[in-house]
């Protein structure tokens, strides 16, 4: 009979630990309402849990931002790039025309030195050709 | 004999005088037509360098134009690193005011808690 009575006992207090042991959160019928009810603690981490998501939604906005900003800087960067090109491009033409002149010029200057040598020796030619007849003349004057 | 020896030197002088001057009219149609030549290669020359002249002025007006351009690309995006500076600051401060917030949460009494989610759904 004691034994019987033990067994009820154990049972029941197993029965009554069962009870206390709910776990949370847990939905809960209160009059007409069914309620999802968490510990405090949970309610804690959950308030932490949404503190983070607004701060996470905070970051986003500008980050959002910085992503336009940068989208800006890497176009200008490309339009720069793409300008540095072109000005290369136009440097390596005037190159290529001063180049030009320069090949002109000089080709002027040596046309200049071989016009002058010639004239040079035009005029040695003119007064070795008139000094000789010169005196070939005065030979011819005196011994006439 | 000696009038016979004079004849033929002037006679042959007369000729060098004549080669002279055929030498020289000569040398007069040439540098008359080497002159032409001369001012025709000028001509040319003077428009080759006038043609290189414009082409590097307009090359250089150009480079100008561009690197205005770029000065401008460049203030702009110096703007931008300094808006993309004070958004990193203000995420910084997003950052560290959040930090302080989630403590206090942590740290909220039942009631207040009760009241903080009174808050966050109404």
């Amino acid at each position: 009979m004691n034994l019987i009575k033990y067994i009820l006992f154990l049972v029941s207090f197993s029965a009554f630990s069962q009870v206390e042991k709910v776990a949370y959160p847990a939905i809960i019928v209160y009059q007409v309402d069914t309620l999802l009810a968490f510990t405090t603690d949970q309610g804690r981490k959950l308030s932490v849990l949404n503190e983070e998501r607004k701060e996470c939604i905070e970051i986003n906005k500008d980050l959002i931002k910085q992503k336009e900003e940068y989208q800006i800087t890497i176009r200008e960067k490309d339009k720069q790039l793409t300008n540095l090109t072109k000005v290369k491009a136009d440097q390596d033409t005037i190159i290529n025309s001063l180049n030009e002149n320069l090949s002109i010029a000089k080709t002027q200057r040596d046309v200049v030195t071989n016009q002058r040598n010639n004239q040079r020796a035009y005029k040695w030619t003119a007064i070795g050709v008139g000094s000789f007849t010169t005196l070939f003349m005065s030979y011819l004057f005196i011994t006439k | 004999m000696m009038l016979r020896k004079i004849n033929y030197m002037t006679a042959g002088v007369t000729v060098l005088i004549m080669a002279c001057l055929y030498l020289m009219v000569k040398m007069f149609a040439l540098m008359s037509q080497n002159e032409q030549n001369q001012q025709m290669t000028n001509k040319i020359i003077k428009k080759i360098e006038k043609q290189n002249d414009s082409i590097i002025a307009s090359k250089t007006a150009h480079i100008k134009t561009l690197l205005s351009e770029n000065q401008k690309s460049q203030k702009i995006i110096d703007a931008s690193s300094k808006r993309i500076h004070q958004l990193e600051n203000s995420i910084d401060s997003i950052r560290l005011a959040f930090r302080r917030r989630k403590k206090e949460v942590e740290q909220l009494s039942d009631k207040e808690l009760g009241k903080y989610w009174e808050n966050e759904f109404n």
